[in-house]
């Protein structure tokens, strides 16, 4: 993207997903926040098994999400830093696959464990909870949205072409 | 469309909503981390003055600072309730099996919940004065010496800009595909948990196509006005920094480094 030449397509779709994840957040932010971090928007992270371009939109609908957030600042630049790296790694790991089933099996794994271990770090650091204890009942959550999510990423993929290539 | 308080942000023109959002930013990042570095009572009663002050410059009702904290009063009602049975060191005052209250861990508790809460307070000072525009305009300024390492800068700051400025058209779109179902007889909060994610697809799809075909439209008009990438456009709002910049900083300057004073002294 960094080329000369400018990809305006792939910007604007990026900001939509952006602005999607803002939306879904929203609409169903009454288990989006508080204590248990249950965000409904999160199951949309199984899209980057379909396209790695979403990695860019979900990281922003993650940073616009959080300016609402308590922790502020906090969230926004750990939270999006997080949702980067761990679609990253996921998209490293999946591309070696070409099953859709097994590839989102592996992304609800690699989410779970990794977006609970960082959130839990953050947690830890700002509130002095037990590490262990936080990784444990965040990975819960996210478990549960992730498995939602990739069966409900999965149904809209057979019905929608997800492919972001098909849209250029 | 109004119906959600997008971003939470309260308009104004106090003291803190005339600062740059660029100042505002950096200024509560230090602070974030001098309330870290505090470690006696004194440095704790410090720090919130320092956040009343920052407070009652906003001109916002407290109102809205408690509805900041509102929703994290369990997890430091958690977080306390752990300190005060797990901490160790010092008196010991109960003891049973691997739970004991202790003097040192009851001080902990009360450390750690007043500087989450403060943190929250100062946050929020952010969020409420501070719209998402002006907050990404400066998360754009912030990041432009990325540049020199080809990080696309002006990309990231035109999605940001696009994206906020269709969250309220999705939230509305996902609010009519909602009704929409309903109207039709959906039930979303009845039947067995796989009928229901069927029932959540029956929101994706057609949000989904929305939002794709909003994109489309959007990347063929911008490009049949001839967009070429953000390189030497100008911009309408020209961030700058004033006077209550320079005030801003010699203030929390002068707060940081009375912070510091206290944690080596004490």
């Amino acid at each position: 993207m960094s080329s000369s030449k400018i990809n305006t397509r792939e910007i604007v779709l990026s900001a939509m997903i952006a602005a999607l994840y803002v939306a879904i957040t929203f609409v169903f932010s009454a288990i989006s926040f508080g204590p248990i971090q249950f965000r409904l928007a999160e199951m949309l992270n199984c899209l980057v098994i379909y396209d790695k371009r979403y990695i860019w939109g979900i990281s922003l609908g993650v940073l616009i999400s959080n300016m609402q957030s308590s922790l502020g600042i906090i969230d926004i630049t750990w939270g999006t830093l997080t949702t980067i790296v761990t679609l990253s790694i996921v998209y490293l790991v999946i591309r070696k696959f070409s099953d859709t089933k097994v590839k989102m099996g592996i992304c609800v794994a690699i989410t779970t464990v990794l977006m609970g271990f960082l959130v839990a770090i953050e947690l830890a650091y700002v509130l002095k909870v037990p590490f262990f204890y936080t990784w444990g009942t965040v990975s819960l959550g996210e478990l549960g949205v992730m498995l939602i999510g990739a069966v409900v990423i999965y149904l809209l993929g057979e019905n929608v072409n997800l492919s972001l290539s098909a849209r250029r | 469309m109004n119906k959600i308080l997008f971003g939470r942000y309260v308009p104004g023109t106090s003291f803190v909503h005339r600062m740059d959002p660029r100042a505002k930013l950096i200024l509560s990042l230090i602070y974030i981390v001098a309330v870290f570095m505090a470690n006696s009572w004194s440095a704790y009663v410090v720090s919130f003055i320092i956040a009343l002050t920052i407070i009652a410059s906003s001109g916002i009702a407290p109102k809205f600072f408690w509805d900041g904290v509102k929703p994290l009063i369990g997890v430091i009602l958690l977080t306390v309730v752990i300190q005060v049975f797990f901490g160790v060191g010092g008196h010991v005052y109960w003891h049973w099996g691997i739970l004991s209250i202790t003097s040192d861990g009851l001080l902990n508790a009360v450390y750690i919940a007043i500087r989450f809460v403060l943190i929250i307070l100062v946050s929020t000072v952010l969020t409420l004065s501070t719209s998402p525009l002006e907050i990404s305009g400066a998360i754009e300024s912030l990041f432009m010496p990325l540049k020199k390492i080809h990080f696309p800068v002006y990309e990231m700051a035109l999605m940001l800009s696009i994206a906020l400025r269709f969250v309220p058209t999705l939230i509305d779109e996902t609010e009519k595909i909602l009704n929409a179902q309903r109207s039709r007889g959906a039930n979303f909060s009845s039947g067995s948990i796989m009928a229901r994610l069927k029932k959540l697809v029956s929101i994706l799809i057609p949000l989904f196509e929305s939002a794709f075909n909003r994109a489309e439209e959007l990347a063929t008009a911008m490009e049949s006005r001839g967009y070429q990438g953000g390189e030497g456009r100008s911009k309408y709002r020209v961030l700058n920094y004033t006077k209550n910049d320079i005030i801003g900083t010699i203030f929390m300057m002068a707060s940081v480094a009375l912070i510091m004073v206290l944690r080596n002294w004490s």
